[in-house]
This record gives structure tokens, C-alpha cells and sequence, in this order.
């Protein structure tokens, strides 16, 4: 028995290794370009560990006129829509899993079908319509944070990844506290969302990270340097006749990072979801 | 425990106020212009009097000597006015372009300017969003001449009539301002395609470059050593590329004839600079068969850098591209004309126009005067390989390099790709182009990229 | 507080809250769960569905920004119907989606599974796993282009090396083309797919699996019949999502094959979006747009209900 486990715990490392290679290894790539010179991106043949390291080019996308400004508005933005998004969301999510309510299917079919139609489209029709929003300035949201937080900050993915989640939590934890007399907003405060964390923690990441990757939305919005995010600054290494790889590569290499710290964060939440009823319901 | 539910509630009255805040700081910042403008007004009017001492201060400058544009009391004269400009980025976060755009500023006090630095690929498609959603900035970046054909910017002919420097221009330049005869912009720089080679692989053989295009076949045929992985050339599926040759050639895709435009794709001297082109990969295999992206300009480069091909063509952007990618090859590099029985190229390069509606028209083609003045042009040359777009600028010594010979012969000879203002048409004329590459007949390509371009334009006539 | 009621919890209680409910006043109680329902859907609904029936309108008008729209009535439909082009797009997307969709649900329950499993170290590699969905995805194929260009790519310049003497030129054989574009998409889409299946695993309570050892039920049964109907919601969260992301497809395409060789890999939104921007046939994308989309409510619906009958 001892030995079976142990010759188990060798295949899962094997596993994980292998699976760590397939999902990491093009990354080393982009960190290799991130620390190379422009011509050995392009020589030949090509080299996988830089013969020289140039540093440098994280400093110089520092010293790019927009590019801080637009990674710290990127951080308010993302963060901003995060909060907005795991708070409202859940709440419709948990209508949507626990009560009933006249045109529940049709409202939630509604939720899903705003995921469906191509973001690319509605550019059009959204640039007008945040361009008139009532009680602005004479451009509407266009040029602000509120144009690029509050137009995307609700998502259907959201509401619907929770009450999905939300429904796999047993009901009579509810209908005991329902007993005990709580109210809906107490039920779902006291209950659902403690027992939640993993789904919140991947809503929150899933929304942080989608708005850190946007880059049409934002562009549209953005019309001075000052409010640019980070993947538009990304995109500025592209020029008409030349891609600075290494820039880019550098920039995408550290825009990387605060999505894996808020990830490796997040983690202990992901840990104390539903799994600790079992434990609680055993003794 | 109850008192943790006021945390969301709190938290959410603060995003609330947040993002209320960020509409009202608009109003708010609306606001302040106005009040700004109210109060430059009578700052205006009570300065009027030193005003007048100073208006006749500011033209004592020699700005002819200083190579910048006289002083415009026109434009000295208009209210208080921020222009919205939108360029390149990598034109906008330059010095020179700062620069200019910061003396302006100093000479027209009265004049504030917002610059946005777009990805070029992006600028299109944003000018359009803007200027259809009522919001278009006051000075963009494009080839002006498609801008123009698609009803997205402002007609400036008044205004070059005016300034009455269009002799000083190279004619190639003033074609990417250029349609149907009005001019919409002004351009800012440009460039043509011409042969580079590697000389020493080209003396190892005993060959010169070539001059037309039968002995392009044999040129590269003969220099290639394709066991030592080294093709003759490189070819791309770039049809702007494609289009230096055209001129070159004589061939024409592209026709007007009293404001109708016609396709010619099957011409037979199209289909001759095509064949010729295609065949160094796909038939005679001495050359490397393009990437299948849309960007092109990646692959001759790295290929000519690493002495894996013995010639490419390209511009002079590439020029100072390979000297600092590979610097240890540079001195290898020599430069020709495109083989052909003409001397011409393709122009490329880029303008500025005012966008449709703007209403700053007058200030913003002030600022583009600037831009391009000999005092900056030159700055844009030396710091940025950005080539000016007026004749005289070529006598600066800068251009006495023997590389860009070829460069300057052609610019004279150069001439716009006009298919870019057909985006249909150009789409099916690229794609039959890229489909020889991977096999596809030519003249079958060619003939239905013809007839789908016919479609194109004939619907685009209807409208 | 959940141990407080620990004792109530295996109360055959079915429908406790429900009774609850129904004693109560139901218009009032309506009015109680809109107010959970109002702040989300109104944001959700207003940025999505106005813009939505401005497409709808669009849809039927010739518009060639900046001019104003001229209407046509179905004009743009029947056009549709008629464009080969776009039904071999959608052809492609299908195929596309089906094989990155399978893929990346495929590969990211196996891996959840495997890190489901008691080892050190576990959370670095948990963090790690996630990388593909960190970077953009126009990054992320950026450096796919780097691996598999058949002149400067490191994968042909390797094979040789290894005897493989003359590979493909990847990106230019219409097979290896899509293969690749599944490829980068399912490992996109797995890496996103990992936490979520993760979730739903730490998510079954441990008593189940306590209660089924006690029945003998080996590890197999109790995947089988434990897991996957514990996980088959976010199960289906995660096809349904991979679904409309898969549809959604363009930036990958963009930079590895802009749809080449010879439309191979041409997907349904590089199309409207070449038809809509490029073209500036708006009126003509947003048709098309409208037609991706009870395309992909249909699939989805078909999911929830046969998720629901499974289930």
C-alpha cells in the first residue's frame, strides 16, 4: 500500500511537470525576447537563452511616454470594474439561483445573450451612446474612467459562472436559515457567499483580467495619452513598417505579473469553498 | 454581525460617488474650459492694448531663416482653441514632431494642443468612429488621399492656395494628399522601394545587380547557394511592395477616366511583373515562400540580416533597420534600382488631414505647416529616417549617403498605391497575389480578383 | 455558523424556504428579489441590449460611415444568403470551436483532476498553469508565430536537427493551419478552464466521497458518480463559455494566418469584421452578426437543457 502511493505521487509530479512544460515553456520564450537585443529575435539560428542580456528594455518600457500612466490606469480600471461586477453580479446571481420571479428563464437567456454578440459590433452604437449619456460634458463619458470602468463593468459571464455556482450549494442550508429567520439578503450574505469564495475569487481574477486585456473598449474611450490602459501602450510597439518584439515582449512579460500575484493571492480562497461543509456536516 | 453588511453598502456608495465622480469631473472639466475661456476672454480684452504692442512683436522673428513658416496673424488672431491631434506613435513621441508642435504653441499662444499617439493600423477605423459619432479630433494621421475618397476629411485647397508652396513638394508627396484633384492634408514624409543586396555574395558570383526583369531571374537563380541555405531572394506578399515593380514596369492596375476608376488586373504586363515576382519561390524555389500574416516586414529583413538571402527590396526605413539590428553585416549592404524598364517606384509614406467637421480647419493646417518645416523636416530625417517631402530638403548633406542614391533617383518617379482608397478591390487584388504563393494559377487568380473588384467598384459608384 | 445548524442540514426539508415563501405576500416578495436583480441587469441590459437593437436597425440599412444610413430592407439578408464566403466562415468557426472547445474542456479536467490530488507544491504549479490566460491573446500568438514560422520559427529549425528533414511550412498548409489555431486556442482555453473545474472539485463536500467508500466504490465510481455530477454546472459554465469565446475568435487568426491559405482559415468574425471596417459595409456586418447570434443561443440552450436532463 505504502508503495503503491509513493509510485502515485511519482506519476502525479511526472504529470505535472510534463503539463508544466505545454503551458510554461512559450512563456520562457517570451521572457527570453523580453531580455534580448532586436536583432537576435530575428537571428538566425535562433537562440533559445539570450547571448546577452539586455535589462535594459525593461527600463526602457518604463521610460515609454505612456506606458506607466496607462499600466496604473489599467490597475484602477481593472480594479474598479472588479468590485462592481463580484458584488452586483452575485447579487442577480443569487436571484437567479435561489428565488423565483416572473421571467426568470427569459431574464437569464437575456444574461447569456449579451455575451453572444461580438464586442467588435457594438462599437459602433456604444461610442454614441457614451458619448451622450445624460447629465455629462459635452463628450459624454468619452476621455473618462467611467467610460472605460462602467460600460463593461456588469458582465453576463459573471452572473452566470456564480449561479452556476451558487446552485451547486445544497438548499437546506438556506431553508434552515429561512427557518431560523433570515431574511433573502441575510441568506445570501450569511450564507451563499461565504460558501462562494472560489467562485468569487475566479469572477474577481476572470473580471480583473479581462478588463487588464482589453483593448478595443479602451481605445474607443480613450482619447488622450492620459487615459490610455496597458494593452493599448502594448500595441503602440507596433509601427508601420516594424514590431519592437522585445518591447513588447518586455511589456507583455511585465503586465504577466500582477495578474499571477493577484492569482497566487487569490489562491487560499479557492481553498475554503463548499469542500469544508463536508468536513463541518462530519462532525 | 450585521454591521458587516454597511461594508458592501459603504463600498458601493464610494464606487458610486467614484464613478459619478469621473462623469462629474467632465462637467466639471467642461466647465472649467468655459470658465477658462470666459476668462482668458477678458484676460483678452484687458490685455488687448499690450496686445496690440505685442502682435507686433511677435512677427519681428526671421522665421523664414530659422527654416519654420511666417508668423499667420490669422491664426494669431483666432480665440482661444485646443486642437485634438492624433498621429502615429511613433511619430507623436518623437522629438522633432514635440518639438514643433511646442515652438507652435510658444508663437500662438492662443492655440493649445492635445496630442494621442494611435497604432497606425488602428488610425482608420478610429478617425471613422469619431467622426461619425460627432467627436472627430482636429488633426489626423493617414494617407489623406483615402481619407478624402471615403468623405472622412476636410478639402484644404483654399488653404494651399494660400500658403502657395506646392512647387516646393515632390509630386509623389503631394499624390497622398491628392483626390480626384482636391487635396486633403498635407503630407508629412516619405519613402519608395528600391534592390538590396548583399555585396559580397554578389562579388563572390561575379554578378551585379539586376536591371530588368529577366536578368532578376538569373540574378537570383545564380546567387543563390541553396545548400548553404542561401536563397537569391525574398520575396513578399506585400502588394504594396508588389507595386514599385508595377511602376517600375509600366503597369498599370489601376485606372481613371473622368472620375471612373477601373481595375486592369489581368493586364498582361500585371500578370508579367507577377509571375516574374511568385516564380523566385514557387517555381525556381530560390527564394523563401512569405509568412502567411498580413505584416511582411519581418521576414526580408531577418532574412537579408542573416545572409540567408542575398537581396531583398525595400525602403529606406529598412536601412537603418538592418544597420542596427545587424550591425556586423552593414557594411555588405549595397543598394540598386528596382529591376525594370522603368526608373520608378511606389511612394509611400504618410499625411495629415483635418478630419470632417473639425471646426479648427485654419489652426490645424497652420500646425502641419510646422510639422513639416525645413527647421523640423530635417530633425525628422536625422533623428527619426522620416525623408521630407520637399525637393530642396535633399540637397542636405545628409542625403549624400551613397545607399539612399537609389532612393533619391526614385522619388522623383514615385507614385502613390491609389488601390488602397478601394479597400474591396485592394483586398481581392492582395488576395489573388498571396494565393499565387501558395499555388494558386495566376491567371485564374487574377481574373477573379478582376471580377470581384469590378463588383466592388461598381457598387461603390452607385452610391 | 454553519455548525450551528449542522444538525438541521440532513432535515428533510425539501422546500422549506419555498413554504416560507408562500405564506409570505408575493408581490411584495417580487418587489424584494428586483431590487437583487435591478443594479446588475440594468448596467448589463442597457450597455448590451440598446447597442443590440441599434445592430438590429443597422441591419437593415446600406451604411457606409460617415453618410447616413439608407434603408434597404432585407436586402443585406438576402445577400447573406447568397455569400459563400461567409458560410464557409462559419464553417471554419464551427470546426474551430468544436475542436478548441473539446480540447481545452478535455485537457482542463484532467489537469483539475490531477491537481485535485494531495501534493507539495501543489500551488506553484497552480499558478503557473494559469499563465495562457494571463497574457493576451494576441501575445500568446505572437509567440506561437515565433515557434512555428517556416523561416525564422525555432520548429524548423529544430526538426531537421532531428532528423525530420523537410517540415511543413506550418501556416501555409491549410490542415496545419487550423490545427494550429485549435492548438493555441485549447491551450488558452484549458489553462482558463483549470480553476473553474478546480472550484467545482474542492466544491463537492467530502462527505460523498466518504459516504461511497463506505457503499465500496472505487476511485472510478466515484469520479463518475460523484464528481461529474457534482461539477456538471460549472461543467457547463465552462462549454458554454468556451463555446462563445471560441466563436468569438479573431485575434489568434490575426496574427498566425489572417485566415489564409485561401480562406482555410478565414473565421466568421474576421469576416464581419473585414466586411463591417475594412469594407465599411456596417449595415452588412451587423447583418451577419445577428446571424452569429441565435446561432450560438441555440447551442447554448441545447446545453443547459441537456445539462438539466443529465443532471
Amino acid at each position: 500500500m505504502q508503495k503503491r502511493k509513493k509510485i502515485n505521487l511519482i506519476i502525479t509530479y511526472v504529470l505535472a511537470i510534463f503539463v508544466l512544460m505545454i503551458f510554461v515553456g512559450p512563456y520562457l520564450w517570451m521572457v527570453a525576447t523580453a531580455l534580448k537585443s532586436q536583432g537576435e529575435v530575428m537571428a538566425w539560428p535562433p537562440t533559445i537563452i539570450p547571448t546577452e542580456f539586455h535589462f535594459q528594455n525593461f527600463v526602457d518600457i518604463w521610460q515609454n511616454s505612456v506606458l506607466p500612466r496607462a499600466f496604473f490606469n489599467s490597475v484602477i480600471v481593472a480594479t474598479i470594474a472588479t468590485v462592481i461586477n463580484v458584488f452586483f453580479a452575485s447579487l442577480a446571481a443569487f436571484a437567479f439561483a435561489r428565488l423565483e420571479f416572473p421571467w426568470k428563464n427569459s431574464l437569464f437567456l437575456a444574461v447569456l445573450a449579451t455575451m453572444m454578440i461580438p464586442p467588435g459590433l457594438m462599437i459602433v452604437p456604444l461610442f454614441s451612446l457614451i458619448r451622450n449619456i445624460p447629465f455629462t460634458g459635452p463628450s459624454g463619458w468619452l476621455d473618462s474612467y467611467a467610460g472605460l470602468i462602467i460600460p463593461t463593468a456588469i458582465t453576463g459571464f459573471a452572473i452566470f459562472l456564480l449561479k452556476q455556482y451558487f446552485m451547486s450549494i445544497p438548499k437546506d442550508l438556506d431553508d434552515q436559515a429561512a427557518i431560523d429567520g433570515c431574511s433573502k439578503f441575510q441568506i445570501y450574505w450569511r450564507i451563499i457567499l461565504p460558501l462562494s469564495r472560489p467562485a468569487l475569487a475566479l469572477v474577481a481574477i476572470f473580471t480583473f483580467l479581462g478588463n487588464w486585456n482589453e483593448y478595443l473598449w479602451h481605445l474607443t474611450v480613450a482619447r488622450s495619452a492620459d487615459m490610455y490602459t496597458i494593452q493599448i501602450a502594448l500595441a503602440r510597439f507596433q509601427t508601420e513598417h516594424n514590431i519592437e518584439w522585445t518591447l513588447i515582449m518586455a511589456g507583455a512579460t511585465t503586465a504577466a505579473v500582477p495578474m499571477l500575484i493577484m492569482y497566487f493571492a487569490l489562491q487560499p480562497l479557492f481553498e475554503k469553498g463548499l469542500g469544508g461543509i463536508g468536513t463541518g456536516m462530519k462532525d | 454581525m450585521k454591521k458587516i453588511l454597511f461594508l458592501p453598502m459603504i463600498l458601493l456608495l464610494v464606487l458610486l460617488f467614484a464613478a459619478c465622480s469621473g462623469s462629474d469631473n467632465e462637467v466639471n472639466s467642461g466647465n472649467d474650459d468655459q470658465n477658462n475661456d470666459q476668462n482668458n476672454d477678458q484676460e483678452q480684452n484687458n490685455d488687448e492694448e499690450q496686445n496690440n504692442e505685442q502682435s507686433a512683436d511677435v512677427p519681428d522673428r526671421d522665421f523664414a531663416a530659422e527654416g519654420l513658416p511666417e508668423y499667420n496673424q490669422a491664426i494669431g488672431d483666432l480665440e482661444e482653441t485646443t486642437l485634438e491631434v492624433w498621429m502615429a506613435a511613433d511619430y507623436i513621441d518623437e522629438a522633432p514632431v514635440q518639438d514643433a508642435i511646442a515652438e507652435f504653441m510658444e508663437v500662438y499662444p492662443n492655440i493649445n494642443v492635445e496630442t494621442a499617439g494611435h497604432t497606425w493600423g488602428d488610425m482608420q477605423d478610429q478617425v471613422r468612429l469619431a467622426v461619425n459619432g460627432g467627436a472627430p479630433p482636429d488633426l489626423a494621421h493617414f494617407h489623406a488621399f483615402s481619407m478624402g475618397n471615403q468623405g472622412l476629411a476636410e478639402p484644404v485647397d483654399d488653404l494651399w492656395e494660400e500658403w502657395g508652396a506646392e512647387e516646393e513638394f515632390l509630386p509623389g508627396a503631394v499624390d497622398n494628399v491628392t483626390w480626384e484633384g482636391t487635396k486633403y492634408g498635407v503630407p508629412i514624409d516619405i519613402n519608395t522601394t528600391f534592390y538590396l543586396y548583399n555585396t559580397e555574395m554578389f562579388e563572390e558570383k561575379n554578378l551585379s545587380p539586376p536591371t530588368t526583369l529577366e536578368e532578376f531571374t538569373e540574378v537570383s537563380i545564380e546567387v543563390a547557394d541553396l545548400d548553404q541555405g542561401r536563397y537569391g531572394f525574398v520575396p513578399a506578399a506585400s502588394t504594396w511592395g508588389l507595386h514599385g515593380w508595377m511602376v517600375s514596369e509600366g503597369a498599370e492596375i489601376l485606372t481613371e477616366e473622368d472620375g471612373e476608376w477601373s481595375t486592369n488586373f489581368t493586364d498582361e504586363k500585371v500578370l508579367d511583373v507577377v509571375k516574374t515576382y511568385t516564380d523566385i519561390a514557387t517555381e525556381h524555389k530560390v527564394g523563401p515562400l512569405p509568412p502567411a500574416q498580413a505584416r511582411q516586414s519581418d521576414h526580408p529583413v531577418a532574412m537579408f540580416g542573416n545572409e540567408r538571402a542575398a537581396a531583398i527590396i525595400s525602403g529606406p526605413f529598412d536601412i537603418s533597420r538592418i544597420e542596427n539590428e545587424f550591425p556586423e553585416m552593414f557594411d555588405k549592404v549595397g543598394t540598386a534600382l528596382l529591376p525594370g524598364s522603368g526608373k520608378g517606384s511606389v511612394a509611400g509614406g504618410g499625411s495629415m488631414f483635418v478630419p470632417k467637421d473639425s471646426e479648427n480647419r485654419e489652426a490645424s493646417f497652420e500646425l502641419m505647416k510646422w510639422i513639416i518645416s525645413d527647421k523640423y523636416a530635417i530633425r525628422m530625417a536625422d533623428e527619426m529616417g522620416r525623408h521630407p517631402v520637399k525637393a530642396h530638403m535633399y540637397e542636405n548633406e545628409l542625403y549624400a549617403d551613397p545607399l539612399l542614391e537609389p532612393f533619391i533617383e526614385t522619388l522623383q518617379h514615385a507614385e502613390q498605391y491609389y488601390l488602397e482608397a478601394f479597400p474591396e478591390a485592394n483586398s481581392a487584388y492582395s488576395d489573388a497575389f498571396r494565393n499565387v504563393f501558395d499555388g494558386a494559377d495566376i491567371e485564374e487568380a487574377f481574373t477573379e480578383a478582376q471580377e470581384k473588384a469590378e463588383e466592388a467598384l461598381a457598387r461603390s459608384s452607385n452610391e | 455558523m454553519i455548525s450551528k445548524h449542522k444538525s438541521a442540514v440532513y432535515m428533510d426539508g425539501k422546500s422549506l424556504l419555498e413554504e416560507k415563501i408562500k405564506k409570505k405576500n408575493r408581490r411584495k416578495d417580487y418587489l424584494g428579489t428586483y431590487l437583487f436583480l435591478t443594479p446588475a441587469l440594468l448596467l448589463l441590459f442597457t450597455f448590451s441590449f440598446v447597442p443590440i437593437i441599434y445592430v438590429v436597425y443597422l441591419s437593415f440599412h446600406r451604411v457606409r460611415l460617415p453618410d447616413d444610413p439608407i434603408f434597404i430592407g432585407i436586402g443585406n439578408y438576402a445577400q447573406l444568403m447568397g455569400d459563400s464566403v461567409f458560410w464557409r466562415s462559419m464553417g471554419n468557426t464551427l470546426i474551430y470551436t468544436l475542436g478548441s472547445m473539446s480540447l481545452g474542456l478535455f485537457a482542463g479536467l484532467c489537469v483539475a483532476v490531477l491537481l485535485n490530488r494531495a501534493f507539495k507544491g501543489k500551488r506553484f504549479f497552480k499558478v503557473f498553469y494559469f499563465l495562457p490566460s494571463v497574457t493576451s491573446d494576441v501575445v500568446s500568438a505572437m509567440i506561437f508565430l515565433w515557434i512555428f514560422d517556416h523561416n525564422l520559427g525555432i520548429l524548423n529549425y529544430l526538426l531537421p536537427k532531428v532528423g525530420l528533414v523537410e517540415p511543413p511550412a506550418w501556416l501555409l498548409d491549410p490542415f496545419w493551419a487550423m490545427f494550429i489555431l485549435i492548438f493555441v486556442g485549447s491551450w488558452r482555453g484549458a489553462a482558463y478552464n483549470i480553476p473553474i473545474f478546480l472550484a467545482g472539485l474542492e466544491g463537492v463536500p467530502k462527505s460523498y466521497y466518504e459516504a461511497a467508500e463506505i457503499d465500496g466504490a472505487n476511485g472510478w465510481h466515484k469520479f463518475w458518480r460523484i464528481t461529474i455530477p457534482s461539477i456538471m454546472p460549472i461543467s457547463v459554465y465552462c462549454m458554454v463559455m468556451s463555446i462563445i469565446a471560441s466563436f468569438q475568435v479573431v485575434a489568434i487568426v490575426d496574427v498566425l494566418t489572417d485566415g489564409g491559405p485561401d480562406n482555410s482559415t478565414l473565421v466568421a468574425l474576421k469576416y464581419v469584421w473585414q466586411q463591417s471596417f475594412q469594407f465599411n459595409y456596417v449595415g452588412y456586418g451587423a447583418t451577419m452578426s445577428l446571424f452569429i447570434f441565435p446561432f450560438l443561443l441555440v447551442m447554448t440552450w441545447l446545453n443547459l437543457k441537456l445539462s438539466k436532463r443529465s443532471g
